[in-house]
This record gives structure tokens, C-alpha cells and sequence, in this order.
């Protein structure tokens, strides 16, 4: 008998396999129609100024919203306020102090009344003195401690006044304090332990917003309803988790994110080509400087240091590395840190009556030749990496600039902690590329901290051992007079005599960015670099339409 | 009983794992430069010898190494992790908060590996040498060389922005919200994991189908979908699956990536940050747990190979 001959197996076996992949297929489609509903989240307008929704970029993820943990998650300051807002041109805008009073031996926060925490509980003065007592703590606040170092006791004089002693007469304490304490309530701070801050325990305070929800990639803050002060417009505040800024820009171009704080001035070129989106530029408070170790061989021949600082392409290379965005410094401060001790215009004819070294290279050549060192010499600059881009950028062209005279710059890349452990350790220094960070207005800071012997040391950031005998009653007076006018000539002679000598190149401010998306613009002229930090930038947010 | 001895021999392997990835971990940290003090007190902070020796006292960091592996080895054992140096909250907690959202996007990625990787290899094996099979075959070179956070940032800006199909970033709230963020970033690291299974899949697939008792089967008149299932799926299927033990960690790298991409604060992202600011608790934690996954992954994975081919079974309770 024959076995009749079974149909062909192929296409009935292809045709199940083809039947599962397009189920598989089908089950995408699906998934993707299902997800096609509703797409990028567009805010709607409403009345009036009011701003229902707002959602802001933050690089990093959220840890605590307690400012005394290290990396503490941005929009702490929305909920729990400082005393005072300190600008970057050095004036003060009280805010839950009504007054803050400096003096020789202490400082006298006087509270303002009737204010209340968000849970209706009256802010006060025991409040305030615990506030500053943790901030100044080295156990429990270890960075902000090295801010309020000159903090002795805290007393409360009254009921709505607080006495803060001082150790030593200190003039920036009162700066120091505005920007790193924020006022917590006492007995729930006490009673979360270690946990205040965190989402189990999110901070009550007297801002205005509330914590609505805390997770760890969003921040929800809603109006607080009872606050003493000016509603803002936006009624709920979301800080959202995005540390890649290629996907910021995209996120911004659909109306997902509404702002970006970009530090990076070579970034806000880029953040300008985003559809719809607004740039506000403002002064920043980075110093960009190099400096020359003036103690040891080559730098330690003033006209070794004058041949350096003439050729410095400064101008291309702010455009290159910062977008152009970035004003040129003219001396180791910037103006409007001077401008504190000195006011405004007086800081302005000081700075530009100094010795500026603009681009020469036949100048530089000349100061060379006349040097001890006339064939030229080679050494190594160690560069950070990272944000500090404009290193890279100006350090390729002081090498290309410096190779016909014979000098031969070696680029050492390095990471971050290495290049602080090697500025710490405070050996063979040479030349140290810097991006400082000041955001306190008062020049005393910057200068103690880059003049004098005290901190030319292991440790110290005198990273140009630069300490003349001759300053050292000056960098006393800045440090610890309250005599404007002395501190501003003292502050003069200061910035004058490294002009003078060259042991700090200063290169540029770079600016800082905010960029807002379509529909929405930040105020420039009312805006502040501090805004970010202080809680101030909701102020200073409106619509375009 | 072979099987019961098969997991506990695999078990004490993974204590041994746990503990020499543990010490060579902390001896890499130690070896590279900083400590958490340049992250608590910040650059100026260095400036103030009492402050930093305060915080290198907290926490140990002036004893010698073997001391301080000595410490940590102790609490750990008691799974007591310790508290980042960062937010001083406790490590398991910290991870804890952390770890759903890449657990949700490793499960999406893999399920999406698995749904689309196994009919695709399957359709690519009998379309053989056809327009299909080419068309499958290029696209898994093509994935396999892209890198995931190349694939991501493609992804985001067609299906994100171009045409907003999807959200382009972000965790989502409610279950239906949390699906569609999931999409883009389970995609974009799948990727990797796709190229593998689909030639995996179609190499087996064509391995099997040539088999006699295939060809036999179908001569017998056994019905296709019987022959699919009962013959093909089972059998092709054992080399993928151990070719899964390799996804695995390949997905926990590519984590790292699609994370920091689409702002999903996963443990990929808390290990970045924990490495940059040297917060040695959280990253000995995440260490061993990173460690304790493709362990007791390559497990699960090898006892399903088990599961699958009984002859392997055989030759494992011989052991």
C-alpha cells in the first residue's frame, strides 16, 4: 500500500512561525498605539500672570532636601527660607530677618513678626538660633561649618531677636550667614532625627511651597497658602531629575522641561538653538585665572610671568570655550566683588587703571629675551577636566602661542580629585589653571584665599605662593575691619600688586544661562546668579504671551 | 537530591564571589585618587585642615586598607551596609529607593528581547537566505554595534520630539504612565540583548530543523504546530537561554547608560554619582549587589537549561 505522499511541510510551518512573529509584532503595535495617546504635556494658559505648572531641570538626583547634608537636592530654599538674600553685587534683601546688623564682636538677626511655619506653628526665635547652631557645626553640617568658621554662640536675646558672637571680627559672616542657613523648625527637625530631609521626612518651613511629593527622580512643591510674603505666580513647582543635556534640549524643545540653569558658557550657544526656548544671560561668579608658582624656577622671573600673561589669546579664547559668553577679568577680583568694599564706580576706574596684559606676543617675546630664561624652557600644566572646558580650549593655544619662543607647554590631563590632591599637596605648583567659584560678594574671600602665607601651605589654595611681607596688614584689614574704606584701599593694594607682579593671570567671568522654554521668560535685568540657589528664580519666571 | 546539591555547590560559589569582588572593588576605590572629604567639604573646605580630619576620622579613612575592608567585611556580614557618606541615610535604603526603577527597566528590556528576539530569530531561520532572514540579520548587526546611549538619544529625538509619540524622559506616575516612560528606554537597551538572541535563535533554529527526527516527524504526519512546540521550541531553545546568562551583564553596563540618558534615577545612576563622590558605602552595596544578580541570574538560567534538556539533568546528578 502507499502512503500517500503528506502535503508539503514548509509553508504550513512558515506560516505559524510568521503567524507568532506577527502577533509579536501586532502586541508592538499595540502597545505603541496605546502609548500614542497623549503625547508631550503642553501647559495651558490660564488668567492673569498665574503659572499653573512649572517644571525645572536639575542635574542632579534628589538626596535631601536638608542643605546641611552634602550634594542636598536643589529647592530646599523654596520651602525653608534664608534670613537675607545677598545679591552678587553685595546688597541685601532681607527676607524672614527683618534686619541683620554686623558688628566687630557679633551679628543681630532681628526676626520678622507673625510669621508661621507651613503646619501654622509661629516661627521663632528659638527657630532661628537652632538654624544657625547646626549650620555651623562641623559634625553635622561639615561644608557649610567651613563657611560660618567665625560662629562662637548663638543667643537669643529676645523673642524675636538672635545674637550670634563671633570668635574674630569678621566682615563677611554676614554674607556667609544669607547664603547657607535656612531656617528649620526646631522641634521637627529634632524630632526626624536623621531622616529630616529625606522623603520620609520632608522639611516644614516658612517658604512658599509646600513639599508635595518626594521621590527620587521628581519633586513636586505646591503654594503654600499661608505665606507672609508676595505669591509667586507658579502654583506648583516640579524639580525633575536630567543630568544628560542633550536630552534637557530635547526635553525643552517639547515643552516637557520650562527651565535650565546652564553654568557652562559653551553650553548656552548650544541651549540658543533649541526651537522657542529663551536665553537670559547673567554675570556669573567664577573666576577664571591662571597662576604662576613664584617661588620656584621658571615662574619665579617676573619677566618669565609678564611673557606668560601677554600671551594669552584671552579673547579668542572665550569665544571658543565659552561662546563668547564670559566677561574679560581685568584684575584677581571681579567688579562687582570689589564694587562691595569700594561701590561701583571707584571699582570700575581701579580696575581698568591696572597694567592689563592683552595679547602681544611680540611684547611677550621681548619680556622673554629679557628674562633669565632668554632660549625658552618646557613645563608641565596640570589640566581638570570637565566643566572647566575652557582649560583644554586655552591651554592648546598658550602651547601653540609660546612654541616659536622656544617654550614648550606639556598638557598633564587630569581627573578632578587628582588635580585638587595635587594643588593640596602644594608641590612643583608651576602653573595651576583655576576656575574659582566665589558666590560670597565680598572680595575678602577670594583674596585671602589666593594672597598671604597663611594659606601658601600644604592645603591652602595660594596656589602662586604669592605672599609679599608688604600685604599681609592688608589682607588683615579685609579680613577682619568693617571700616568700608579701609577694606576697599586695602583691597586695592591687594589686587594692584598682583596686577603688578603677575602671579595671577585673570582671564574671564564666564556667564550663566537661564533658558526657559517657549512661551516663558526669565527676567534678566531683576535676575541674579544667587536666584538658583536662594529660591529667588521663581520671582523671576513669567509668561511671554 | 542532585539538584538540591547543584544549588548549594552554586550558593557557597556565590559567597566567594561576593567577597573577592567586594575586596577588589574597595582596593580599586582606595587606589584612585580623593576621598569623600573632597566631596562633603568641597575644594575651599580643603583649605581647613580640622575640618578634613574631622570627616577622615568619621570615617575611618586613615587606618590601612586591610583595617578598613576589616570594618566594613564585619558590619556587612550582619548586612548592616552602613550610611552613605552622602545623604547619611542607610545604604540598603538608599538602594532600596533606587533599585525598582531598573528593575523595571532590566524586566522591560528583557521581555522585550525575548517577545521580539525569539519570533524574529524563529522567522529569520526559516525565511533563510529570503528578504526576511536579510532584513533581520542586518538590522541585529546593526544593533549589536550600536552603542545604547547612541540608540537612546536616536530614540529620543524621533519618537520623543520629531514625532511626540512617546515621552522622551523621566519615571512617570500611575501604572499606564510608568508603562509608556518604560518604552523608549526598554527599547534602547534591548538592543544589544536583540542582536544576541536573534542570531542565537536563528543559528539553533536551523541547527534543529536539520535534525532527522525533525524530518522524521514531519514524514510521520505530525502536526506543524505540535512539531513547533514540542520538537523545535524546546530544542532550539537551550543555547539562548544560556546565551541569556550573557544578557544579563550586558544589561547591567547598559543600565548605567540609558539611565543617565533618560533621567531614570536608577541604580545605574547612583552608581555614577556614588563613584564620583567616593561614597564607599554605597558603592561596596551596589558591588555586591550587581554581583549577587548575574550570580544568581546565571543560576536561574543554567537550572532552566537544566529544566529544558533532560540529559543535562542526567549528567548534572552525577556530580
Amino acid at each position: 500500500m502507499h502512503a500517500t505522499p503528506t502535503r508539503p511541510t514548509r509553508r504550513p510551518l512558515r506560516r505559524t512561525v510568521r503567524g507568532t512573529a506577527q502577533a509579536a509584532c501586532l502586541t508592538l503595535a499595540v502597545l505603541g498605539l496605546a502609548a500614542c495617546q497623549g503625547g508631550g504635556d503642553a501647559t495651558p494658559a490660564t488668567e492673569g500672570g498665574t503659572i499653573p505648572e512649572f517644571t525645572i531641570a536639575s542635574i542632579a538626583a534628589f538626596g535631601s532636601l536638608d542643605n546641611t547634608k552634602p550634594n542636598a537636592a536643589s529647592g530646599a530654599s523654596l520651602v525653608t527660607e534664608p534670613l537675607a538674600r545677598i545679591k552678587h553685587d553685595g546688597t541685601l534683601e532681607p527676607v524672614l530677618a527683618e534686619s541683620i546688623e554686623a558688628k566687630a564682636d557679633s551679628v543681630v538677626v532681628r526676626l520678622r513678626e507673625g510669621v508661621t511655619f507651613s503646619d501654622g506653628d509661629p516661627v521663632t526665635s528659638e527657630d532661628v538660633a537652632f538654624s544657625i547652631e547646626r549650620s555651623a557645626d562641623p559634625a553635622s553640617a561639615p561644608a557649610l561649618a567651613a563657611q560660618l568658621g567665625s560662629v562662637g554662640s548663638v543667643e537669643r536675646t529676645d523673642e524675636t531677636t538672635i545674637t550670634v558672637k563671633t570668635t574674630r571680627p569678621d566682615p563677611t559672616l554676614l554674607n556667609s550667614l544669607a547664603q547657607n542657613v535656612l531656617v528649620v523648625k526646631k522641634s521637627y527637625v529634632e524630632k526626624s532625627g536623621e531622616e529630616y530631609g529625606s522623603p520620609s521626612a520632608p522639611p516644614i518651613g516658612t517658604g512658599p511651597y509646600e513639599v508635595d511629593t518626594f521621590g527620587s527622580s521628581k519633586i513636586e512643591m505646591v503654594r503654600n497658602a499661608d505665606y507672609w510674603g508676595e505669591a509667586p505666580d507658579i502654583e506648583k513647582v516640579t524639580y525633575t531629575f536630567l543630568p544628560d543635556s542633550d536630552t534637557a534640549r530635547l526635553a525643552m524643545g517639547s515643552g516637557e522641561i520650562d527651565l535650565q540653569w546652564v553654568i557652562t558658557g559653551a553650553e548656552i550657544k548650544r541651549w540658543q538653538q533649541v526651537g522657542g526656548a529663551n536665553v537670559a544671560v547673567l554675570p556669573s561668579t567664577n573666576l577664571s585665572f591662571l597662576s604662576l608658582d613664584v617661588t620656584a624656577p621658571p615662574f619665579e622671573d617676573p619677566h618669565v610671568r609678564q611673557a606668560i600673561a601677554l600671551d594669552v589669546d584671552r579673547e579668542n579664547v572665550n569665544e571658543v570655550a565659552n561662546g563668547g559668553f564670559g566677561t574679560q577679568l581685568q584684575g584677581l577680583v571681579s567688579p562687582n566683588q570689589l564694587a562691595s568694599v569700594c561701590g561701583q564706580q571707584e571699582a570700575e576706574d581701579f580696575l581698568a587703571s591696572l597694567p592689563q596684559a592683552s595679547f602681544d606676543p611680540d611684547a611677550a617675546a621681548d619680556e622673554l629675551a629679557a628674562s633669565s630664561h632668554p632660549d625658552g624652557f618646557s613645563f608641565t600644566v596640570p589640566a581638570p577636566p570637565q566643566d572647566q572646558s575652557y582649560a583644554q580650549t586655552l591651554l592648546l593655544s598658550l602651547q601653540e602661542e609660546l612654541k616659536p619662543m622656544g617654550v614648550d607647554l606639556k598638557i598633564d590631563p587630569l581627573s578632578y580629585p587628582e588635580w585638587v590632591q595635587q594643588v593640596t599637596a602644594h608641590e612643583d605648583l608651576g602653573m595651576q589653571v583655576w576656575t574659582y567659584g566665589s558666590s560670597n560678594p565680598d572680595p575678602a574671600q577670594v583674596l585671602t584665599m589666593f594672597v598671604g602665607k597663611a594659606t601658601a601651605t600644604a592645603g591652602g589654595l595660594n596656589t602662586a605662593n604669592y605672599a609679599p611681607p608688604a600685604l599681609e596688614k592688608s589682607l588683615a584689614v579685609l579680613a577682619s575691619s568693617f571700616d568700608d574704606e579701609e577694606r576697599c584701599a586695602a583691597a586695592q593694594e591687594i589686587v594692584g600688586a598682583v596686577a603688578e607682579d603677575a602671579a595671577y593671570v585673570p582671564l574671564f567671568a564666564p556667564n550663566i544661562g537661564v533658558v526657559t522654554s517657549d512661551g516663558f521668560t526669565y527676567d534678566e535685568s531683576a535676575g541674579d546668579p544667587s536666584d538658583y540657589s536662594n529660591g529667588a528664580w521663581v520671582h523671576h519666571v513669567s509668561r511671554t504671551s | 537530591m542532585g539538584i538540591a546539591r547543584y544549588v548549594g555547590q552554586r550558593l557557597v560559589a556565590l559567597l566567594v564571589v561576593l567577597t573577592a569582588v567586594s575586596f577588589l572593588v574597595f582596593v580599586l576605590q582606595d587606589l584612585s585618587p580623593g576621598g569623600p572629604e573632597l566631596s562633603i567639604l568641597g575644594i575651599s573646605g580643603q583649605a581647613d585642615p580640622e575640618a578634613v580630619a574631622a570627616v577622615r576620622a568619621k570615617y575611618h579613612l586613615d587606618e590601612p586598607l586591610l583595617v578598613r575592608y576589616g570594618y566594613w567585611l564585619g558590619d556587612a556580614v550582619r548586612l548592616d551596609f552602613g550610611r552613605s557618606t552622602n545623604t547619611g541615610e542607610p545604604v540598603m535604603t538608599v538602594v532600596g529607593a533606587r533599585a525598582p526603577d531598573s528593575l523595571r527597566l532590566a524586566l522591560s528590556a528583557f521581555a522585550v528581547v525575548l517577545l521580539v528576539g525569539i519570533p524574529c530569530g524563529l522567522l529569520a531561520a526559516f525565511r533563510r537566505g529570503r528578504l526576511a532572514d536579510r532584513a533581520i540579520t542586518t538590522t541585529a548587526i546593526v544593533f549589536a554595534s550600536a552603542p545604547p546611549f547612541a540608540v537612546a538619544i536616536v530614540l529620543i529625538y524621533l519618537l520623543g520630539v520629531r514625532f511626540p509619540v512617546l515621552p522622551p524622559f523621566g519615571t512617570g506616575e500611575g501604572l499606564l504612565d510608568t508603562a509608556r516612560h518604560l518604552v523608549l528606554p526598554a527599547l534602547a537597551l534591548s538592543t544589544g540583548g536583540l542582536a544576541l538572541i536573534v542570531r542565537q535563535m536563528r543559528a539553533s533554529a536551523l541547527d534543529v530543523r536539520s535534525q532527522d527526527y525533525v524530518t522524521f516527524a514531519r514524514s510521520r504526519g505530525v502536526s506543524r504546530s505540535r512539531i513547533l512546540v514540542r520538537y523545535l521550541l524546546r530544542n532550539t531553545l537551550v543555547p539562548v537561554v544560556t546565551a541569556g546568562g550573557l544578557l544579563l551583564a550586558g544589561m547591567v553596563s547598559g543600565v548605567v547608560f540609558v539611565e543617565s540618558v533618560f533621567g531614570l534615577p536608577g541604580l545605574g545612576s547612583l552608581l555614577i554619582d556614588s563613584i564620583t563622590s567616593k561614597d564607599l558605602p554605597v558603592v561596596q552595596g551596589l558591588t555586591l549587589l550587581t554581583a549577587s544578580v548575574v550570580v544568581l541570574g546565571s543560576l536561574l538560567v543554567d537550572l532552566a537549561a537544566l529544566a529544558l534538556d533532560p540529559r543535562a539533568r542526567m549528567t548534572g546528578a552525577d556530580q
